[in-house]
């Protein structure tokens, strides 16, 4: 086994090691075989068969989906994607509750001795939209605390985010996500001086750490609304030996004074939120920024007005059976839109090339109807106070 | 927030909400859980047999005869029966999880019938 990259990552032995081997090669049959089988009789035998109809839009799409469920071949899709993705929650459940109390003794060490901070508010409500389901079938999702200086659920999708998306993430430190939109900040606004830097929603930090370290000179500045998200996050990074305020805040209102901050960030934050949530958050950083400061949010590489019906009924899963209520809500909605009514100016929606997969250099930042709905690219959404 | 004090461990391992279900009979998905766990830890052993027998070539100490022929002590056979019976809960979970569920609501529902007994007048009588 390679050395790991921080002191919080929870170690696997040699068998945890094989069964997470083993659930991404589970993945890789369902998301191979069976998914393109799927991919041909949806897009081939039963979207033609609705559209014959006279089937369009909405009602469309839904006939898919049923089309679809009624086939045995779905079926067996449906059951091997829900299976792995339970199974590597449990793989990676199994390995850190083995070695919870020394990860927490190490969040405890780390923390004593910290050049960033972490403030935590115990009274904070958890939004609705975190409480009322589970993310991604992640038992206890984000926020739930075993033990005092809990830091499992942290712990648990470090672990999870590598062997869900094996490399497509960046390995272990699954940093691709901050390091592309680093990339959109300097290719949109080459000038933009950063002094204070905002990440919300930030989780373990994995995105984080790379605004630190490309920034160490500013102040950058992380919150969440999970405590043992924020614990993990604030070892990891200082582990990792960058400088991060980590705080626990709900993104619609925190207590940042007005003007605050040049550049607020999210990544693959928004669709875990509601579409009132998401207005509330885009006018919170609108008085969180100073004139000319500038908010862009990375997101899952998939768009409604692009999808293929194949991809629709993929993303119909999402919200279906993976308890992730607006994911078709975000990946439809006008952000830029709802930007502008936020009072920004200057909103664009687009695909970054993604860091780090080999292609770094381009294409960069292209329009909607050019992007790709796979991991070479991310959804971004950036626009400027003015 | 959750307040570790009032932390039930089953909230750590089960997602919110109803397992969905895919085939006519959840039987069937609930059986591909359990064959699909399954596999998980036959290529895991598998694995760790190939570990074991790279290791013992590698270091010259014994070859598959050796195996064949391999009787455990007792302590050996206790730390076997251990394994054994946390790889048999690992693979049943599916079954576990459910069944505990009707468990808790079966009791829930004999702790009412009895409440409700003690509070009615001919229970009381």
């Amino acid at each position: 086994m390679s050395a790991k990259p921080h002191a919080m990552l929870a170690d696997l032995s040699h068998d945890e090691a094989s069964r997470q081997a083993y659930a991404a090669t589970l993945r890789g049959y369902t998301m191979g075989f069976l998914s393109d089988a799927n991919r041909v009789i949806c897009d081939q035998v039963v979207a033609p068969a609705v559209a014959a109809k006279g089937l369009t839009g909405r009602e469309a799409d839904r006939a898919v989906v049923k089309g679809m469920e009624a086939r045995d071949e779905h079926r067996l899709w449906q059951v091997f994607s829900q299976t792995w993705q339970d199974l590597i929650w449990h793989y990676c459940m199994d390995s850190v509750d083995r070695q919870l109390p020394e990860l927490v003794d190490r969040f405890r060490d780390i923390s004593a001795s910290a050049q960033g901070s972490l403030t935590l508010d115990p009274d904070l409500p958890l939004p609705r939209y975190q409480s009322a389901a589970d993310n991604h079938r992640f038992p206890g999702s984000y926020h739930t605390e075993t033990r005092d200086d809990d830091v499992r659920q942290g712990a648990v999708l470090d672990r999870a985010a590598h062997t869900y998306m094996g490399n497509a993430l960046g390995g272990e430190i699954h940093d691709r996500r901050g390091h592309t939109l680093i990339a959109h900040i300097r290719e949109r606004f080459p000038d933009l001086k950063l002094e204070r830097i905002l990440d919300i929603g930030c989780q373990n930090g994995a995105s984080t750490v790379p605004w630190a370290r490309t920034y160490p000179q500013a102040e950058v500045h992380a919150i969440d609304t999970a405590a043992p998200c924020l614990r993990y996050a604030h070892a990891r990074t200082e582990s990792l030996g960058a400088r991060v305020h980590y705080g626990q805040q709900n993104a619609e209102h925190t207590d940042f004074p007005d003007g605050h901050f040049d550049l607020i960030v999210s990544h693959v934050m928004l669709h875990e939120t509601t579409h009132s949530a998401l207005r509330a958050i885009f006018r919170e950083c609108h008085r969180l920024l100073r004139p000319g400061g500038v908010m862009a949010h990375l997101e899952v590489p998939f768009r409604q007005e692009l999808m293929s019906p194949w991809m629709k009924v993929l993303s119909a899963r999402e919200g279906r059976y993976n308890q992730e209520p607006f994911w078709i809500g975000l990946t439809g909605a006008d952000l830029a839109g709802i930007a502008a009514d936020a009072g920004f100016v200057d909103a664009r929606m687009g695909f970054q090339t993604t860091v780090g997969n080999g292609v770094d250099a381009a294409p960069g930042f292209v329009p909607l109807e050019k992007g790709k709905s796979d991991l070479s690219n991310w959804f971004v959404l950036s626009a400027v106070k003015p | 927030m959750s307040d570790p004090k009032t932390y039930d461990p089953m909230r750590a391992r089960v997602p919110k909400g109803e397992r969905p279900t895919f085939f006519d009979d959840p039987s069937i998905d609930r059986l591909w859980w359990v064959t699909l766990a399954l596999l998980g830890e036959v290529t895991t052993l598998r694995d760790r047999l190939d570990a074991h027998e790279r290791l013992a070539a590698r270091h010259g100490l014994f070859t598959a005869a050796d195996v064949d022929t391999f009787e455990a002590t007792e302590d050996e056979a206790a730390a076997r029966a251990a394994e054994r019976q946390a790889l048999v809960e690992r693979t049943l979970r599916a079954i576990t999880i459910e069944v505990e569920a009707a468990r808790r609501a079966g009791a829930e529902g004999q702790r009412r019938v009895q409440e409700d007994e003690d509070a009615s007048p001919s229970g009381a009588g």
